[in-house]
């Protein structure tokens, strides 16, 4: 629990950081309806890329980094729910992403995670999971995978940090595919959290924290040869600090409570490696948590697709989406308990929540909003 | 007359059943071989006289020093594990390095047994718990399902206060036992599942004897508890034209892999072992990049993992040769199971999937089953139910099904269309 100390700490520090909303840019956000994973799925995406612009101008003759989510083990379903209707992103919005990408030149395509207490390779994850990699590797040309909790073929591990002192870290260690990359996309899935309210675009980031540095399990001077657990010691808890090879965390007054430092370590993965372009996966997921571990969880089918240039801009359109004020503060819904993300990035100067601000293209919020609360 | 030793379902007689009388609780019981301490000599004569078999000289072996080359008619494993979850998981001692609940299970011996005697009859029992407060009927279930899926027997042996109990004819322990009878007819019910034979894509072969023992035998356990499935081999009685079902053969001895395996790899078999097992073997380059432990080569159509050391750590080497082999082999997957163990055994085009629950109540998910096979249409048992259809629809990763809720045991028994691919 955090203090009302704490609690004003936090506020005050939030407050001081905050530039003005006026000067912050607003990225474009395109949202489309998109009742299922069917043939709709290709024309919707490509429909909402060209309502941002195309993707040739920022993807063509790049590199191009897809962070996407696999939280939790492939073997764990909300009921018999599939993962990819529920907690995953679905491979059907990967591959038509994938496929988009191709076909506006992108010159290589690496789809990214972090996969579950693991450094298998993330097509062997996917094949745990009831997935065919095949058929997303196939979509595009030039597209590889990496599981990024290990260094991968570069055998070491870059350095990326934030234009600016972040809250708890300046700088993070990761797989080098995060670093030698053009272009950044994060590819979500519409979900609340448990610790931190929601998790959309940058939530989706937590995971590129490699667990052999990161992890439960995490090498004390450097990073482990094996990577396995999960992310709680060090990220949520702060009960220790990564490997002694890595930038460690800041010392720092905020209480040692998950819901407190989840959002402002997913701003400083965001500052330090910002992505360019935001896809949520809205048309099958779950409502009451992010994955089947959460009490109350329950699927639902908001049939949405959201799509942004910006990576606050993007989750709040998508917080809207979902019922919720993206101008609200810790103790508002949803984020009753834990610190909004959105206005620590927004304090950080990463976007803006405002809505009012954002150039919202394609559908209109009135129309698709899916409140999950009541769902 | 005893009739032949596979037909036998053994029963531990207690200590404190001093009374004769006390067989009218296994008369038209499934039972029909009673294990009588020698110290109650009237109650062996008295068993026999009423049609019972009564062996006297019955020897419970170590699984280590029973004497594989010839186990004889019965091969009775004295060291099994009582069956049961540790209450213990995540990254607590008893979870061991899997990470996954810590199962004492015996699937895994088992299956090497039945590799290692295939012409015997495999009993195997175990030490009940110390503290027989923590046991309840529902164990016994658990104990000799167990056995059973796995091809083998399991005797029952009752702790003390149970034994007592049914002794007094106490209405719970009498309505236990009916249920337990009652299972053991059910079981007996589908005779030709014992006959089924184990089915995985990957085979561990080894003598799982001497210097070879503890990382084969490690293997097969982690394995196991890593929802790897395997068929074990013994390397002795390896006939090469086995191999076919097989999409990796794991290598575990130094031995050298003979020669005759050779074709297998080159229709697309991959072949894992340590250098010493393929000194004789020739190898074109490594692919690069190979992973971290070994060094892989192509051979016609298959592929040859050379570890780059001796094999000296059982769970990584159960990882990386299911790695090896990739996991896109895999006939079945099953979600939201992690305190279940199965046995996927066939014959022909017929499949049983054994499901044991160790937790001896139902998972908080359903659980699901996901064939890669082309099943034609499945069908779920389950103790005191009559089977019932079980349907199927189709996911991403293949047909599913749906399970219902089992305390202990499930069956689901399937079966495949008869392509030349059904095996592929």
């Amino acid at each position: 629990m955090q203090t009302r100390r704490q609690w004003l700490t936090s506020a005050t520090a939030i407050a001081a950081v905050r530039p003005a909303r006026a000067a912050t840019p607003a990225g474009p956000v395109a949202i489309a309806r998109c009742r299922d994973y069917g043939p709709a799925l290709l024309p919707t995406l490509h429909s909402l890329m060209d309502q941002l612009g195309g993707l040739a101008p920022l993807v063509r003759h790049k590199t191009v980094s897809v962070k996407i989510n696999l939280t939790g083990s492939p073997r764990e379903r909300m009921g018999a729910v599939p993962a990819e209707r529920a907690q995953y992103t679905h491979p059907a919005v990967i591959g038509s992403l994938v496929r988009l990408l191709g076909d506006a030149g992108a010159r290589r395509i690496r789809l990214l995670e972090g996969a579950w207490s693991t450094g298998d390779p993330l097509e062997e994850f996917m094949y745990d999971a009831g997935w065919d990699p095949a058929a997303l590797l196939n979509a595009g040309p030039r597209v590889e995978m990496q599981n990024t909790n290990v260094a991968g073929p570069a055998r070491r591990y870059h350095r990326l940090r934030g234009p600016s002192p972040g809250f708890l870290y300046d700088a993070f260690d990761l797989n080098h595919a995060y670093d030698e990359c053009d272009v950044m996309v994060s590819v979500a899935k519409l979900k609340e959290h448990a610790t931190c309210g929601i998790t959309l675009g940058m939530k989706n980031l937590f995971g590129i924290t490699p667990v052999t540095i990161y992890g439960d399990h995490a090498g004390k001077d450097e990073p482990a040869p094996e990577a396995t657990g999960g992310r709680g010691m060090i990220l949520h808890s702060g009960r220790r600090q990564p490997s002694a090879s890595a930038p460690q965390e800041k010392p720092s007054t905020g209480p040692k409570d998950d819901k407190w430092r989840v959002p402002r370590i997913v701003v400083d993965l965001c500052a330090a490696r910002p992505f360019h372009l935001s896809i949520i996966d809205g048309i099958a997921t779950m409502a009451g948590g992010e994955g089947p571990w959460n009490r109350g969880v329950r699927p639902v089918t908001p049939g949405l697709l959201v799509a942004g240039l910006g990576m606050v801009e993007t989750d709040a359109v998508g917080a809207a989406l979902m019922g919720f004020d993206p101008l609200a503060s810790r103790g508002q819904t949803p984020f009753e308990s834990c610190d909004s993300t959105l206005e620590l990035a927004e304090a950080r100067g990463l976007g803006t929540r405002d809505l009012a601000r954002i150039d919202l293209r394609g559908g209109r919020l009135s129309d698709l909003r899916f409140p999950f609360r009541r769902a | 007359m005893a009739g032949p030793v596979a037909s036998w379902v053994p029963f531990e007689w207690p200590e404190s059943w001093a009374e004769p009388a006390l067989l009218r609780l296994l008369a038209g019981s499934p039972y029909n071989c009673l294990l009588v301490p020698p110290s109650l000599s009237s109650i062996r004569a008295a068993a026999e006289a009423a049609g019972f078999i009564c062996p006297d000289r019955l020897r419970w072996h170590s699984w280590r020093e029973l004497d594989w080359t010839h186990p004889g008619e019965l091969a009775a494993i004295g060291d099994g594990f009582w069956p049961e979850l540790a209450q213990k998981g995540g990254d607590s001692e008893p979870a061991g390095p899997t990470g996954a609940p810590w199962l004492d299970a015996n699937g895994w011996l088992i299956e090497m047994a039945r590799a290692r005697a295939p012409q015997s009859t495999i009993w195997i029992r175990s030490d009940l718990p110390e503290d027989p407060r923590t046991l309840r009927w529902q164990h016994y279930q658990l104990a000799f399902l167990e056995a059973w899926a796995y091809g083998a027997r399991r005797p029952l042996a009752l702790v003390a206060p149970h034994a007592e109990a049914l002794a007094r004819n106490g209405p719970e322990a009498r309505q236990s036992f009916d249920a337990l009878l009652a299972t053991h007819r059910w079981m007996d019910e589908r005779p030709a599942w014992q006959s089924f034979q184990p089915f995985a894509r990957l085979a561990i072969a080894s003598d799982f004897t001497g210097p070879n023992e503890y990382i084969s035998t490690e293997t097969l356990l982690l394995a196991t508890r890593l929802g790897i499935a395997f068929v074990p081999l013994d390397r002795a009685r390896l006939n090469p034209s086995d191999l076919s079902p097989f999409k990796a053969l794991l290598w575990c001895d130094p031995t050298p892999v003979p020669a005759e395996v050779r074709p297998w790899v080159e229709k697309g078999g991959t072949l894992i072992a340590m250098p010493a097992a393929l000194k004789d073997w020739r190898l074109d380059r490594p692919l690069t990049p190979s992973p971290a432990r070994f060094r892989v080569h192509h051979c016609g159509n298959g592929r040859i993992a050379v570890a780059r050391a001796e094999f000296d750590d059982p769970w990584l080497l159960a990882r990386d040769a299911h790695l090896l082999m990739s996991r896109r082999h895999d006939a079945l997957r099953l979600f939201n199971a992690s305190a279940l163990q199965f046995r996927h055994a066939r014959q022909q085009h017929r499949h049983v999937l054994h499901l044991l629950n160790y937790t001896l109540r139902p998972a908080a998910h359903p659980v699901v089953l996901q064939l890669a096979l082309p099943a034609i249409a499945a069908r779920i048992h389950l103790p005191g139910h009559p089977p019932a259809e079980l349907p199927l629809r189709r996911e991403i990763g293949g047909l599913e099904a749906q399970l219902p809720p089992f305390p202990i045991y499930a069956a689901v028994e399937f079966e495949v269309q008869a392509t030349p691919h059904a095996d592929a």
